[in-house]
């Protein structure tokens, strides 16, 4: 216990317990208290605690326990059916029957038939017809250079 | 099935989140996100139904209708068209003036105040949440030690060799505590002190 209060040990004991009185040390509080009175340079680590002590005083009372608890229980109970909702769900697979394939095939089967009487005609007239060349002809006189 | 590992750095994760970002997660049946929202708003939440109420009981009970709601509505949740304060203080308002009229059913309106029009209430009330939020955060930066001492001799009021003692250490030694965890809310509030200045 410091005999007499200087500058330092004040600020170390208020930097301790704030600048509220009642939290200083029962044995330090009236020297404190003197010290205080007497020297204006003390006033600026007042200042500096005592507004940390006020923002401190701003942490809202907790909850009980016993409320956290049935608060969890509460939220896993409700947000687990969400989640169970929400879960994609399994599709059966289709089962294809008879008719199915059938009308499948059909579609293919025609293109196959058409395919083998027209592809003649359409290469023909693609690659080989005689007014094809006869078009390509003039379209290179006009054109190319002699 | 999650780790415990997992889990945690699951809840690190969701408390990154703002409130809109948080209250999408529960909308998608997330309890990661629903544990964070709960350790978020709890004090704040009750500490409105108190205020309202002054039974701790009621004020309970208020407070789980309150959490009960957001677990019915977050999936409907707009993001953007209020603040997630608000609307939970909205909702509190509500919950505790229907339970003023189950205590005397000719009890008006107006004298539980009507949380509509009051628009300064809901303000004070976001500042308190969030000044709340930021000392919380910056307690929590102490150390173990540091933060029991900061408990037990500014929050409970212990008598300095009391805390001393059930904390196993000298009077020296808890005034050192002290100390350091003091120097450390400063530079972990320095930052804040305009919202903290608000109220």
């Amino acid at each position: 216990m410091p005999k007499t209060m200087t500058l330092e040990s004040f600020n170390q004991l208020v930097g301790s317990y704030g600048a509220e009185a009642h939290r200083w040390p029962d044995d330090h509080r009236a020297a404190m208290q003197d010290f205080l009175q007497s020297q204006p340079s003390a006033q600026a680590t007042m200042g500096r605690e005592g507004k940390l002590d006020e923002w401190l005083d701003r942490r809202l009372e907790a909850a009980s326990d016993g409320l956290q608890a049935r608060l969890m229980a509460d939220m896993r109970e409700q947000l687990s059916a969400i989640e169970a909702s929400d879960a994609p769900k399994q599709m059966p697979a289709p089962s294809l029957t008879r008719r199915d394939y059938i009308s499948a095939a059909l579609p293919l089967a025609a293109c196959f038939l058409a395919g083998i009487i027209f592809a003649p005609d359409a290469l023909d007239l693609v690659l080989g017809g005689p007014d094809i060349l006869a078009s390509l002809d003039l379209f290179a006189d006009e054109l190319l250079p002699n | 099935m999650m780790t415990a590992y997992q889990s945690t750095s699951e809840i690190e994760r969701m408390s990154l989140l703002d409130d809109d970002a948080l209250m999408a997660e529960i909308g998608n049946g997330s309890q990661f996100a629903g544990h964070v929202f709960i350790e978020r708003h709890l004090s704040y939440v009750l500490h409105l139904c108190r205020k309202k109420l002054g039974r701790e009981a009621e004020a309970e009970e208020a407070a789980q209708d309150v959490f009960a709601s957001v677990w019915k509505n977050a999936s409907h949740w707009q993001a953007g068209q209020a603040k997630v304060t608000t609307w939970l203080y909205r909702v509190a308002s509500n919950r505790c003036i229907d339970i003023l009229r189950r205590r005397k059913p000719d009890v008006a309106l107006d004298d539980a105040g009507d949380p509509a029009d009051d628009t300064v209430d809901v303000e004070m009330a976001q500042q308190m949440a969030d000044q709340n939020r930021l000392i919380r955060k910056a307690l929590g930066q102490l150390s173990q030690d540091q933060q029991q001492a900061i408990e037990l001799v500014y929050y409970r009021e212990m008598a300095q060799r009391e805390a001393a003692e059930m904390m196993n250490m000298s009077l020296p030694a808890l005034e050192s505590v002290l100390r350091r965890a003091r120097q450390k809310l400063h530079n972990e509030l320095a930052g804040y002190r305009v919202q903290l200045q608000m109220v």
